[in-house]
């Protein structure tokens, strides 16, 4: 079974199955258009990732290896959050700080799934709040001028949801 | 110094400090409530949340009094959020000054759909005002009337619509003036309902000022707009019209469409011997019948014989057919049987059987039948069972008496999947009467929705029979408790979707018991 080597911003070296590293869009960009020969044995430089976050990363990639496609969704509609599978559910149960860090490599390293399973965790984490709830969840800083949430709230009376 | 900061260890990351398109995919999954909320959040999220294809699920719904005008776009100027859906209710206000409305769309390029209503006192030179801050439009209502809540359905229930005898017309009309400037290029979809459109300029300045019309949708057509569709009869896709006059129909019935998929009559009398002929000759012409998908129609009095075989002759392509029987001859359904495309059908009013018909064909197509309206509701269905091997889908609709009807369902028609049963507001005395206690050998029934029928407490057979049923739909049920839900998880226990809207009795206790009874069934509750 082949392999590729990957290096991590702290100049961790890791061995990874192929298969598993091309559930990133970005790896596999590197390996298939780029034509980065994994053969020479030289790492692929992951200069964004950490390793204690490309390791995490890489547990749910080879838990993931085999998914199938999943369906595509109407692009107009909110999408669902109640889908996460428990497996998922586990395994982000993680504090924000390192929920933030898979984001953010997941982003980088072009991980569609696991973008989309992290964000309807965060949304599942902001639905059904107010708008103080939600910055005390996320730290968030209020930084409206005096007055100006007051008219958001206005404007937000005006807006109903659209029935298709 | 105690404490000291590690300049290596960097700030721990934030949900803000994630690229803005990540943040956006969040968001992406919140529902629309939460939304708003997001949006409260702080000044990133507030540019994030109203902007994309989110801009699509929302509409700018605004009532403006002459009073308010200055509060309303001061809240709404300064904001970035670009709409592209607007609902303006004058709420039949004159306003002295416009200036204020017009800088709030003020040549918005995003706007694509915008309503106007409530327009009775609105001039025609503010109508042109506002029409020329807007280029980009492809949707435009224009509603003399009032309407509490708009959407397609209820424009079409108007019950005011019809030809009046007034000889004046609104004022906003003279918008349409020969020598009026509107330029709408990308306008594809207009509507406009007036009592009495007898504003002959009209005629000659729709096409003018909206070159890409392909639907038009209008009320109460004076004879002379037939010109208008004259004109733009080989690029109109969908016609609309209700309570034309007279004339209009004898003009409008020699038009020929090549492009028309769905018509729409609405309370025309077809019942003049040369308006019947002018109907027959007008669904035989082969210019339209072909293309046609999908018909609504609704004689202002009986359908007559004469009209149905020439729509079951000619539009051999024909989806979706909605028609009002009353008084028809149930021997001349048997004509709707050469619809062999047709999927969904549609019977308003009752229809007068004299014997057991033969008929001439099934209709293999055809998956779904409502059934409004009618008194004798039970021949319509054993019509409907002997044409409809496929059937999967029954809805009925303001059904007198319907128990006799529940108790021949399950033979009639046993394969039908969906099954939905309701009463309208304007129907004066829903039966305490529902199907529930007949589904017991309806193998394969698996949604249910009732609207508006009388629920008592703790009542025999409330949905008892159904084990198989993996959907329930419940609406305007005054008399639906917390118990009824009890009852539901013990009865239903494969429930997968439970949708519940206009149950005022039902409290969130209830519902979070439910919840706990049931955990793999989606409910979808209007009180929260």
């Amino acid at each position: 079974m082949s392999t590729i080597k990957l290096e991590t911003s702290d100049g961790v070296k890791f061995t990874v199955k192929t298969q598993v590293a091309k559930c990133s869009g970005t790896i596999r960009t590197m390996l298939e258009d780029i034509g980065i020969n994994p053969q020479d044995g030289e790492a692929i430089p992951l200069s964004n990732v950490h390793s204690t976050i490309l390791q995490k990363i890489l547990v749910w990639a080879e838990h993931h290896v085999d998914d199938p496609e999943p369906p595509r969704e109407d692009a107009d509609a909110a999408k669902r959050t109640d889908d996460i599978c428990s497996w998922d559910e586990d395994f982000l149960k993680v504090d924000q700080r390192t929920l933030f860090d898979v984001m953010l490599a997941a982003n980088y390293l072009d991980m569609k799934q696991l973008i989309a399973v992290c964000c309807k965790t965060v949304a599942n984490m902001i639905k059904g709040k107010t708008a103080d709830q939600i910055r005390r969840t996320f730290n968030i800083e209020n930084d409206f001028p005096p007055g100006e949430e007051d008219k958001i709230r206005l404007r937000n009376q005006f807006c109903e949801e659209r029935s298709r | 110094m105690v404490s000291s900061v590690d300049e290596d260890e960097p700030q721990p990351l934030e949900l803000l400090d994630l690229p803005n398109e990540v943040q956006l995919h969040v968001l992406d999954h919140l529902d629309f409530r939460s939304r708003l909320a997001a949006s409260r959040v702080c000044r990133l999220w507030d540019s994030l949340a109203f902007s994309g294809r989110f801009m699509d699920r929302v509409r700018l719904y605004l009532k403006l009094q002459p009073e308010n005008v200055s509060r309303v776009t001061s809240v709404l100027n300064r904001s970035n959020r670009r709409y592209r859906h607007v609902v303006v209710n004058f709420e039949n206000c004159a306003f002295p000054v416009m200036d204020q409305l017009v800088e709030m769309f003020g040549g918005d390029e995003a706007l694509e759909s915008l309503v106007l209503m409530g327009l009775g006192e609105i001039e025609a030179v503010q109508l042109v005002t506002i029409l020329g801050s807007t280029p980009n439009l492809v949707r435009l209502f224009l509603l003399n009337d009032e309407l509490d809540s708009f959407s397609k359905d209820r424009l079409l229930e108007l019950p005011k619509c019809r030809v009046a005898s007034a000889t004046g017309h609104s004022s906003w009309l003279g918008g349409f003036e020969r020598d009026m400037e509107i330029a709408l290029p990308r306008l594809r979809n207009m509507c406009i309902v007036d009592r009495c459109l007898s504003f002959t300029e009209m005629a000659s300045s729709i096409p003018r000022f909206f070159p890409g019309l392909s639907q038009l949708q209008i009320t109460s057509n004076h004879a002379s707009l037939s010109s208008v569709y004259q004109t733009l009869r080989s690029q109109l896709e969908k016609i609309v019209i209700l309570s034309p006059e007279i004339d209009f129909f004898n003009r409008f019935a020699d038009i020929g469409f090549p492009r028309l998929r769905y018509l729409y009559f609405d309370r025309m009398d077809l019942n003049l011997p040369q308006l019947i002929q002018k109907g027959a000759a007008f669904f035989s012409n082969p210019d339209h019948c072909h293309n046609l998908r999908q018909l609504v129609l609704h004689p202002q009095f009986m359908l007559r014989t004469e009209i149905l075989t020439a729509i079951c002759a000619n539009c051999r392509n024909l989806i979706d057919l909605e028609l009002s029987l009353d008084y028809l001859d149930g021997d001349a359904l048997k004509d709707i049987t050469n619809l062999t495309n047709l999927k969904n059908l549609t019977l308003y009013g009752t229809a007068y059987f004299q014997d057991t018909p033969h008929w001439p064909h099934q209709m293999t197509a055809l998956s779904s039948v409502k059934i409004a309206t009618c008194r004798f509701p039970v021949s319509l269905l054993e019509f409907i069972a002997d044409i409809a091997p496929n059937l999967v889908q029954l809805a009925l609709e303001n059904i007198e008496s319907p128990e006799e009807m529940f108790r021949l369902l399950p033979e009639l028609l046993p394969n039908i999947r969906t099954l939905e049963m309701g009463y309208t507001k304007g129907f004066e005395r829903p039966p305490s009467c529902h199907p529930s206690g007949y589904l017991r050998t309806m193998v394969a029934l698996e949604t249910v929705s009732l609207r508006r029928v009388i629920i008592r407490h703790g009542i025999q057979g409330w949905l008892q029979d159904a084990p198989r049923l993996k959907r329930v739909e419940l609406g305007d049920l005054g008399t639906l408790s917390n118990t009824h839900l009890v009852i539901l998880t013990t009865n239903c226990p494969k429930l997968r979707e439970l949708k519940l809207a206009g149950c005022g009795e039902l409290t969130r206790e209830g519902i979070e018991e439910f919840r706990t009874r049931v955990p793999l069934c989606r409910v979808d509750w209007d009180g929260f």
